[in-house]
């Protein structure tokens, strides 16, 4: 009974700090929100829209005709251009550079001497993503109208087919929707934060102010003090988790794996791997301000090496190494898997034994200095 | 010796810093961190997007010039498809192509979402171009791209994705380190103590943001030199502008901050809402992912943050993309103006609700 009135205390304590209701309940909602919001069409140009302008010199009639075709054909009510004619290319070519425009079509300038084509420049700002995209379509665009033009003269025409196959890690392995790929990453970006701010920051505050050596005069003992600690940190992680689940269930109407067995284990690995390496790093720092600095370097690398929103596993192997040595790559890829999907060029074992291995390593390192890291020396 | 208030007040400030390691390393080496991972992500992303398309021919016309002439694509050829499908399985390549004469199957990795988004206008360009070499198609127009620089050297992606950081960073230095100072200044009783000295706000802001512009400058440094060094950035640095484009943008920042603190009297929740706003402007800065390809109502939000005219004057600086000079002087005395006007209003509210 002590032990569960003493968990639900640290328990309320920990909820009464904004910061942890914020960061921990709130901010994942939110991320999920945004990416699904920002990156649901699953990178389409659905959204996207480009600034053209146009200056038409030719004097043939034809390439007139084609080249207003195919600049009408892109820049309907729907996109993806919205043209602007210029009288002269320099003033265009300022308002590219300006970001008034992302790219600049010109019919007309220097003929190949062995073509009778009729010769268009795409002028376009090189490194500025949204001026590149733009003129990679505008380029495919005239390349279409050559197609078309070659199809409505009669004369004969083999069509080449094309198909889009992903190469998949496993047999079994299918495609969801970037709504359903991105809770795994989410959820662990939750425990992830409660396993290295949480719980490294909350040990060496109570340990610094005191709280820890008063609680010790009580006949509570520092074994007790942990568990409640742990079953503090499972409780804000559970509560966490019920939100965002309930938030993929009805309102992004996430069904891929996320209730099957594979993923609530996966889930209580994460949670026992991650909370023993926040553990671990509190038992290396003294200070609370060393012990908020130490879990924000990991937090950024653990998320962002781990492969939690883009690939990794094309990195240069100077920088991959780091890849494979994280217990985040094989959690969010061992998550992913459990949905059904395969996204890394790892065997299910080592999926499992690398997350172990840093448990146990982590929970042995905390083991031989928990008197220091509970304030009991 | 009688020393001013002001000097005095900078020193302690400048002492308090040095030994408060956390905001040493939030100011100093977290935007650093930041900038190595994304730098080499960005990287990594580069040479797919120049170069690398894995390529598989069992018959039918030659592709390899095919791909070689678009100017985009690099070849990389495979004596199989199961070889080429191998090679993008273990991460070796992100796109592959495999051609029988009449069908192209275009590869990639699963999950893959970056490559996800290239894929559809790689798939569509080349087999364009295939239908037109199959065909002998004579082009009635033949398109020619030309590269143009906004700036004084043509610039990569990778230097726009660094500057985009170098931005968010003077930004984040800005803003956090007075949030967190000033919360902890509430917190611990200093404020209740600078009010009895005989301080103007001006003095009591300066006094104390000195320090956290010097660092933030230093920061600054630490960022451009890794960028340069380690992530071969190609800049041609203006640095008296880019100095100016510090302060301005550091003042203003720190306006934001300021406010923030005077809104939310909680220092959590004024931390908070700090960070709330940093995380949008991440996501909003096109390092996470290009800006082109957000939805309009995301570009009008991003052009509302301050971190739109910041990334402006900051890419000026670089060599990026250069801006008349009028433009950027009305942006960094708008910034500084109002960053001053904003902290000398809010220093004087501060030092009076503290007094209240």
């Amino acid at each position: 009974m002590r032990f569960w009135h003493f968990s639900k205390g640290f328990f309320l304590a920990e909820i009464r700090e904004f910061e942890v209701i914020f960061w921990t309940f709130v901010f994942p909602l939110l991320l999920y929100f945004f990416l699904s919001a920002v990156l649901g069409s699953e990178g389409k140009e659905g959204g996207a829209s480009f600034n053209l302008a146009v200056l038409g010199n030719s004097a043939s009639p034809m390439g007139t005709r084609i080249f207003n075709q195919t600049i009408d054909a892109i820049s309907q009510e729907e996109g993806p251009f919205k043209t602007s004619t210029f009288q002269d290319l320099e003033s265009a070519i300022i308002a590219m550079k300006r970001g008034r425009q992302d790219a600049v079509a010109i019919l007309g300038g220097a003929q190949n001497a062995d073509s009778r084509s009729i010769p268009i420049q795409i002028h376009f700002i090189k490194g500025r993503e949204s001026s590149q995209v733009a003129a990679n379509i505008l380029e495919l665009a005239f390349e279409k109208a050559n197609l078309e033009v070659a199809m409505q003269s009669g004369q004969e025409f083999r069509p080449v087919s094309s198909e889009a196959i992903p190469v998949k890690n496993s047999i079994s392995s299918k495609r969801i929707a970037y709504k359903d790929y991105i809770f795994p990453s989410v959820a662990l970006m939750m425990i992830l934060s409660v396993a290295l701010f949480n719980s490294p920051i909350s040990l060496s505050s109570y340990r610094n102010s005191g709280t820890n050596k008063k609680l010790f005069t009580t006949p509570l003992r520092p074994l007790e003090y942990f568990a409640a600690h742990l079953v503090k940190l499972l409780v804000t992680m559970l509560g966490s988790l019920i939100l965002l689940y309930l938030m993929a269930w009805l309102i992004y109407r996430v069904r891929s794996g996320i209730f099957s067995l594979a993923f609530f284990s996966t889930l209580l690995l994460a949670m026992f791997c991650l909370v023993s390496f926040g553990l671990m790093l509190a038992s290396f720092t003294r200070k609370e301000s060393a012990a908020v600095v130490l879990g924000q370097i990991f937090y950024q690398i653990m998320m962002f090496m781990g492969g939690f929103f883009f690939s990794v596993f094309g990195l240069p192997w100077a920088i991959r190494w780091l890849v494979y040595l994280l217990p985040t790559t094989y959690l969010v890829e061992l998550l992913r898997r459990a949905m059904g999907v395969t996204g890394a060029p790892i065997e299910l074992f080592w999926l499992i034994a690398v997350p172990v291995a840093w448990l146990i390593l982590s929970v042995a390192i905390f083991a031989l200095n928990f008197h220091k890291v509970m304030g009991n020396e | 010796m009688n020393r001013s208030p002001l000097y005095s007040l900078i020193l302690a400030s400048f002492r308090e810093s040095m030994r408060n390691k956390v905001e040493l390393f939030f100011n100093l080496f977290f935007p650093l961190l930041f900038l190595l991972i994304f730098g080499s992500l960005q990287r990594g992303d580069d040479n797919y997007r120049k170069t690398w398309m894995g390529l598989f021919q069992s018959s039918g016309q030659d592709v390899e010039s095919v791909l070689k002439q678009s100017g985009v694509w690099e070849p990389k050829l495979f004596n199989s498809e199961q070889q080429l499908q191998d090679a993008i399985q273990k991460g070796e390549l992100n796109l592959g192509l495999s051609f029988d004469g009449s069908h192209a199957r275009f590869f990639y990795k699963d999950g893959d979402l970056r490559t996800q988004s290239k894929l559809r206008l790689a798939q569509v360009s080349i087999t364009a171009a295939l239908e037109k070499q199959i065909n002998q198609i004579a082009p009635v127009i033949s398109s020619t791209r030309i590269e143009v620089t906004a700036g004084k050297m043509m610039a990569s992606g990778l230097d726009y994705t660094l500057a985009g950081i170098i931005a968010i960073a003077i930004l984040s230095t800005g803003m956090m380190s007075v949030v967190s100072m000033f919360g902890r200044y509430r917190k611990s009783g200093v404020l209740n103590q600078l009010k009895i000295a005989p301080l103007k706000p001006l003095a009591f802001i300066l006094g104390t943001t000195f320090t956290r512009i010097v660092l933030s400058f230093f920061s600054l440094l630490l960022i451009l030199g890794a960028s340069i060094i380690i992530l071969k950035a190609s800049f041609i640095i203006n640095w008296p502008l880019l100095a100016i484009t510090m302060i301005s943008s550091t003042l203003g920042m720190m306006a934001v901050g300021l406010l923030l603190n005077l809104i939310f009297r909680n220092p959590e929740t004024a931390n908070t809402s700090a960070g709330i706003l940093m995380f949008l402007m991440y996501f909003l800065a096109g390092v996470f992912f290009p800006v082109a390809l957000l939805p309009n109502y995301m570009k009008l939000v991003s052009s509302l943050l301050p971190l739109k005219y910041v990334s402006t004057l900051v890419r000026h600086c670089l060599g990026l993309e250069l801006i008349p000079g009028n433009q950027f002087a009305i942006i960094s005395i708008s910034l500084t103006l109002g960053g001053l006007l904003m902290l000398w209003l809010v220093g004087r509210k501060f030092l009076r609700s503290t007094r209240d």
